[in-house]
Formats: C-alpha cells, sequence, structure tokens
C-alpha cells in the first residue's frame, strides 16, 4: 500500500519534473526570422564575461544593450562558459533565448573554459574553433558559416592575447582561417591591439606590432570605412568609462559595403564597450 | 495553525515528514543558492581581479561544522533549530541586499556557514517510533538533499540556466520559500518536540573518530562533483558537446526516481545491498570518466546514472556518522573534514581557470580533480559498504 509520504513525494516530484519541462519549453530558442536582407548590422562586445564591475551577474544589462542596437549578428568575447565564479550560467544560452537569436560558443569546456560566442539571427549552418598558440591565458578563434538568404557569409570572432607574442602570433594564426574561408566574410572581435600597432599605455613591452596594417591588407576596417579618423576618441572601446584605446573591431571583406559604423557610448554592461557596423550585403 | 491540524500531524509519519523531509530539503535548497554565490564572490574579488586580497578568507566559513563541537552541549536538535533560522534569515537576507555584492558576500557566506552546522547536527538528531517502513534518517535526509537538487535545477531550468531565486525575480521567488521554511520549523516544535530522540542517550562501541573524520573524504569529493559538474546539466552539455535539455532531463529523473525508490521498503532494501551499491560506484566512475574524456552518445544517460549513484553514496556516508554509536562529535568531525577537502579541491579548480596567469602548473587540472573526487567518493562508500562498517541504523 501506498504510504502518505510516498503519495507526497511522487506529487512533489510531479510537480518538480513538470516545473522542469516547463522550464525548458519556454526558454527553448524559437525561430528566428530568416527573411532575405541587404542590409546586416554586426556587433563586437565584450562582455567581461557578464559580470558588474563589483562582481555581480550583469547578463540584463547586456541583453538590453543588444537588443537596442538590434544587430543581424554579434560576436562576443569573455563568454566564458562553466565559471563557478559567474555562479554557472550558461550566458550565451541566456542571452540566446532572450534575444530569440540562434547561438555558437566555442570551444567545448572540455578544451578550454574561456571562448568566444557568437549570436545570429540567421542560421548559424556549420561551425568550427580553432585553439591558438598562447602562452598566457588560452584563446580561440571560432568560424562560423551563416545562412543570410540565398547568401552565406563566413563569420570569425576572436580574442587576442594581452603580450606582444601571444596576440602578433594568434593575429597571423587566425587570418590563415580568415584567408582561407569564402567571401563575404566578417571577422570581429577583442584584439588588444591599438590602430597604430603602439603598446597600450602602462604597457611595459616597448614593441609595436603590425596587426592592425596585416589584418587591413586583406579585410576592411569598418570604422575608417564609415569615414571616421582612425584613432578618433569617439572610436575608443576601452575602458568603458573614460575609453581611452580602441581594441574593438569589426572588419569585412571588400565586398562588403560599410554604411555605418559606431561605438555604443552608452553601454554600461562591461567593461568595453561595444561596436556595431551596417553593411551592405555583396 | 489548528490545535486539530497539529495533533493530525503528530500522528504517525508527520515528524519524520518535518524533521527529516522537509526542513532539510529547503535548508539544502538554500545552501545551494548560498554556496553558489559565496564562492561565485570570492572568486571574482580575489582570482577575477588576479589579486588576492583578504576577502579570501572567507572561504573558512565553509569549515563550519567543527562549530559543532563547542557548542554540542546545546543539543543536537536546538543547533538544528538555530541554525535552520538562521539560515532562512539570511538567505532572506541575501535576497534583500543583492544590490550590494559586499553585502551579498557577508549574508551568503553566513547561510552556508551555518549550514555546515545544520547538516552535522541533522544528521544526528533521530526520532523516536518512526514507522519501520520509511527510511531510515540518513535515507531520509539524501531523499531530502534530491529533491532540493531538483528544485534548484528547476528554478535553473526556468531561469534559462540563471537561477531564478538569484536574479531580478529573487525577492518574489525567495519570500515565499522562507515564509513556507518558517511555518515548516515553527510546526517542528510541537509536533517532533515529544518524539525527538537524545541521541547521546543510548552509548555504543566507537570506532576511532579519526577513521570517522577521514571517511568525511567522501562527503567533500561528492559535494565537489555535484557543486562542479554533477548538479549542473548545462556544465556537462558545454564540456561534452552534448543536449542542455536531455541532460537535465536525465539528471532529473536520476534525482526523482531516487527520492521515490528509497521510500519503498523493497526498493530501498536493493539499493542499499553491498553489491548494488559496488555496481553503482562502478557505473559512476565508467559515467564520469564518460563525461569527462569519452563523451560517447549516452553520456546524459550517464550523467543521470552518475547522480543516482551519488545520492545513493551520500545515504551510506552519512551511514558513516550514524552508526556504531556516532555522535555530535563525529559528525562534526565528518562534516569539517569533508568540507575541508571541499575547499581544497575548489581552490585548485578555481586556480586551475586562470591557471595561464598564476600557476601554469595547474594547466589542464579539471579533469583529475574531478576524477580524484570521484575515487574518493567511490572508495569511502564502496569500503564501508562493503566492510560492513555501516549497519542498519536503530531510530
Amino acid at each position: 500500500m501506498m504510504t502518505r509520504n510516498l503519495k507526497f513525494t511522487i506529487v512533489i516530484s510531479a510537480i518538480l519534473f513538470i516545473g522542469t519541462m516547463a522550464g525548458l519549453l519556454i526558454t527553448l530558442t524559437p525561430a528566428p526570422d530568416t527573411e532575405p536582407t541587404t542590409t546586416l548590422t554586426l556587433m563586437t562586445y565584450n562582455i567581461y564575461q557578464g559580470y558588474t564591475p563589483d562582481g555581480g551577474v550583469n547578463l540584463e544589462v547586456i541583453r538590453d544593450t543588444i537588443r537596442d542596437a538590434s544587430p543581424d549578428i554579434v560576436g562576443l568575447q569573455e563568454s566564458d562558459m562553466n565559471r563557478i565564479s559567474s555562479m554557472n550560467i550558461d550566458s550565451i544560452r541566456w542571452l540566446a533565448t532572450q534575444l530569440n537569436m540562434y547561438s555558437y560558443f566555442g570551444p567545448p569546456t572540455s578544451e578550454q573554459i574561456i571562448g568566444v560566442a557568437l549570436l545570429s539571427k540567421y542560421p548559424i549552418i556549420s561551425s568550427a574553433y580553432h585553439l591558438l598558440t598562447s602562452e598566457e591565458l588560452p584563446r580561440v578563434l571560432i568560424e562560423a558559416t551563416i545562412q543570410v538568404g540565398s547568401e552565406q557569409v563566413s563569420v570569425f570572432v576572436v580574442h587576442l592575447g594581452l603580450s606582444y607574442e601571444d596576440r602578433t602570433t594568434q593575429a597571423a594564426e587566425a587570418m590563415q582561417y580568415v584567408d582561407a574561408a569564402m567571401a563575404p566574410k566578417i571577422l570581429m572581435g577583442d584584439f588588444n591591439t591599438l590602430p597604430t600597432g603602439e603598446p597600450e599605455p602602462g604597457s611595459d613591452d616597448p614593441r609595436v606590432d603590425t596587426i592592425y596594417t596585416d589584418i587591413s591588407a586583406h579585410l576592411n576596417d569598418t570604422w575608417t570605412a564609415a569615414g571616421h579618423p582612425q584613432n578618433s576618441n569617439d572610436g575608443f572601446t576601452w575602458p568603458s568609462y573614460g575609453p581611452y584605446e580602441r581594441i574593438d573591431y569589426i572588419w569585412v571583406s571588400p565586398d562588403f559595403t560599410v554604411s555605418s559604423c559606431t561605438v555604443i557610448s552608452s553601454a554600461t554592461g562591461s567593461d568595453h564597450l561595444p561596436v556595431v557596423a551596417t553593411v551592405q550585403m555583396p | 495553525m489548528s490545535e486539530k491540524m497539529i495533533q493530525g500531524l503528530r500522528q504517525d509519519d508527520g515528524p519524520w515528514l518535518l524533521l527529516h523531509i522537509l526542513l532539510p530539503m529547503f535548508m539544502t535548497l538554500f545552501f545551494f543558492e548560498s554556496l553558489r554565490v559565496f564562492i561565485g564572490l570570492i572568486y571574482f574579488v580575489n582570482l577575477g581581479a588576479m589579486t588576492i586580497g583578504v576577502s579570501v578568507l572567507y572561504i573558512f566559513l565553509l569549515l563550519s561544522p567543527i562549530v559543532v563541537l563547542f557548542i554540542k552541549k546545546i543539543g543536537a536538535y536546538r543547533i538544528v533549530i538555530f541554525s535552520a533560522v538562521g539560515i532562512v534569515i539570511f538567505r532572506l537576507l541575501m535576497a534583500l541586499l543583492s544590490w550590494n555584492m559586499s553585502l551579498m558576500l557577508i549574508t551568503s557566506g553566513i547561510a552556508t556557514m551555518l549550514y555546515g552546522i545544520f547538516v552535522a547536527s541533522i544528521i544526528i538528531t533521530p526520532l523516536q517510533n518512526t514507522p519501520e517502513r520509511l527510511p531510515g534518517r540518513t535515507g531520509s535526509i539524501s531523499i531530502s538533499f534530491a529533491l532540493a537538487l531538483a528544485m534548484d535545477i528547476m528554478f535553473r531550468a526556468i531561469g534559462g540556466t540563471w537561477d531564478i531565486t538569484i536574479g531580478s525575480y529573487s525577492i518574489a521567488i525567495v519570500i515565499p520559500l522562507t515564509i513556507i521554511t518558517f511555518i515548516i520549523i515553527w510546526l517542528i516544535g510541537p509536533v517532533c518536540g515529544a518524539v525527538i530522540q537524545n541521541s547521546s542517550s543510548t552509548p555504543k562501541a566507537k570506532k576511532s573518530r579519526l577513521v570517522r573524520m577521514f571517511m568525511g573524504a567522501g562527503f567533500g569529493g561528492g559535494l565537489f562533483m555535484i557543486y562542479t559538474l554533477l548538479g549542473f546539466p548545462n556544465v556537462v552539455a558545454r564540456w561534452t558537446n552534448t543536449s542542455y535539455e536531455f541532460n537535465t532531463v536525465s539528471v532529473v529523473i536520476a534525482l526523482l526516481l531516487y527520492a521515490i525508490l528509497v521510500q519503498i521498503p523493497k526498493a530501498n532494501n536493493l539499493v542499499f545491498r553491498r553489491e548494488i551499491i559496488l555496481v553503482l560506484n562502478l557505473l559512476l566512475i565508467v559515467a564520469v570518466m564518460d563525461i569527462i574524456y569519452i563523451h560517447s552518445v549516452i553520456v546524459s544517460v550517464f550523467t543521470g546514472i552518475a547522480v543516482f549513484a551519488m545520492m545513493a553514496d551520500l545515504s551510506v556516508l552519512w551511514g558513516i556518522v550514524v552508526s556504531r554509536g556516532g555522535d555530535i562529535v563525529d559528525s562534526g568531525l565528518f562534516h569539517f573534514f569533508g568540507m575541508f577537502l571541499f575547499m581544497f579541491l575548489i581552490l585548485f579548480f578555481a586556480l586551475s581557470f586562470v591557471a595561464g596567469m598564476i600557476l601554469p602548473a595547474l594547466e589542464g587540472m579539471i579533469p583529475y580533480l574531478l576524477m580524484l573526487a570521484t575515487f574518493l567518493v567511490f572508495i569511502v562508500s564502496v569500503g564501508v559498504s562493503v566492510s560492513g562498517f555501516v549497519r542498519e541504523v536503530e531510530e
């Protein structure tokens, strides 16, 4: 005979099971809009692992910043997974659900927890990650093919290392993958380098890198392509409060026509400011 | 609450339900929520900023079970009630003070600390005249642990992996939960007071306290596995590149199945047979190896199996504390050592995240830490089951 406690446990279990199923159902990403378009809005944003400066989880502010800009494709850096510090929240899944977008995060955390991510209103039809040579924190480049109407676009997201050796090696490796991809292509991320290649203020290493000029030989910097001076104050992206460096970039292949590029200076969700570019499809 | 209702609750299995299921269930739920915030904030203000500050010392609050050795004269039952009231108050404060991270760190730390005292005491608080068809108190408290974990996963599933009791809606959820818990605590006095058994009144032959204390390593290893991997289907999904949804369903079914099966006498006897414990633990090893290294197509199923085995092991491990005349000192030492080990495993786990910046030698250590924790659970659980150290607990 079933005891009162067993009945109680079964009822509780049923509630918990139904609650969990309901939770999974309501957070499933619905099918995004896949209408053909001639214009793409791109965004790159280093989200500081989803923290506020004092350690609170800050995903709602980040979501609102992205939602207000209404981008079609977003590259996210410092979107690490499996961090006990951010309470093991799957920030990319959460953002994708909230923003009604497809997502890809790389690499699997069994490789490393430091990764970059991609959100897209258009279907991601293939994706891959490439671990980059690192002496300091491990870095990765992700690559995805996105179906935009009848066109396919190659998208790359990267977050380069801080040291001269790491970032120059990683930039060269990343460009090998970018060069090998089919056009049209987009490369965006936090490159930790200034357009001039000079050391960041406060750096002990006086060496000047050529990352910006090397990439510019293959792709167009949307900021300058939109008519802005290479190193103007309104292009600075770090730190978010009183920025004095431009280290976050969106590059596109020459078959795209750049309409505009802005830095969202009002964004408060991270220690970086997001960059948004609008481009015409080839 | 009318006297008639209290009379009704006093009968049959009411006291058992209140003291050994509902109260530890809500306490464990609050513990999971507090621990996540507590460890997360300590990590952020230290390793997140690549500096080690004085706030890292808060981590020693995890060692709170040792406190019961100094307050044992109060009696295990009173410690249970006081610590439970404290946990509820500080969990509520956590929600109310969530705008300030320093206050969150303190309140979550105290709630976590109080749980260490609570769990060391509740295990040693038996009830008289509990019907034989009900599981023993270690089995019961492992049921409450499973239900708490399932509830925590439900809250996280609703929030898209972000616990809704911590985010923007936390006050709306935490206030009702704390009210329910206060009612449970308030009922425990009139309902359970007359049948609380003084655990120290029946001294039996004792095994060495030191041996029992070191067996707490199994508890620490198990808690580490739940906190870093098995209790988070999304972490397993990202680690193995598998479906978060399937992993969640698998884990929740395992937890609920455990909670139900352990209450069915025949199933209970089967689950806790030494042969079955051995098989479950072998499956646990295989499952964790699959999750960490192999990533087979049935990794979601293995995750559920691992969680089921871990719940059974928890009951076996708590059995170490209460069998053969174990008292509150044994419980305090057992949980103290378990939390000590948990603290060190978490420290190395966190350091290996930023190994490239601090200790390069720790790079890639996470799989080894997870396997080490699993082997600790395996060795202690299987060891005490096969050796017959844990016997049926008379209540």
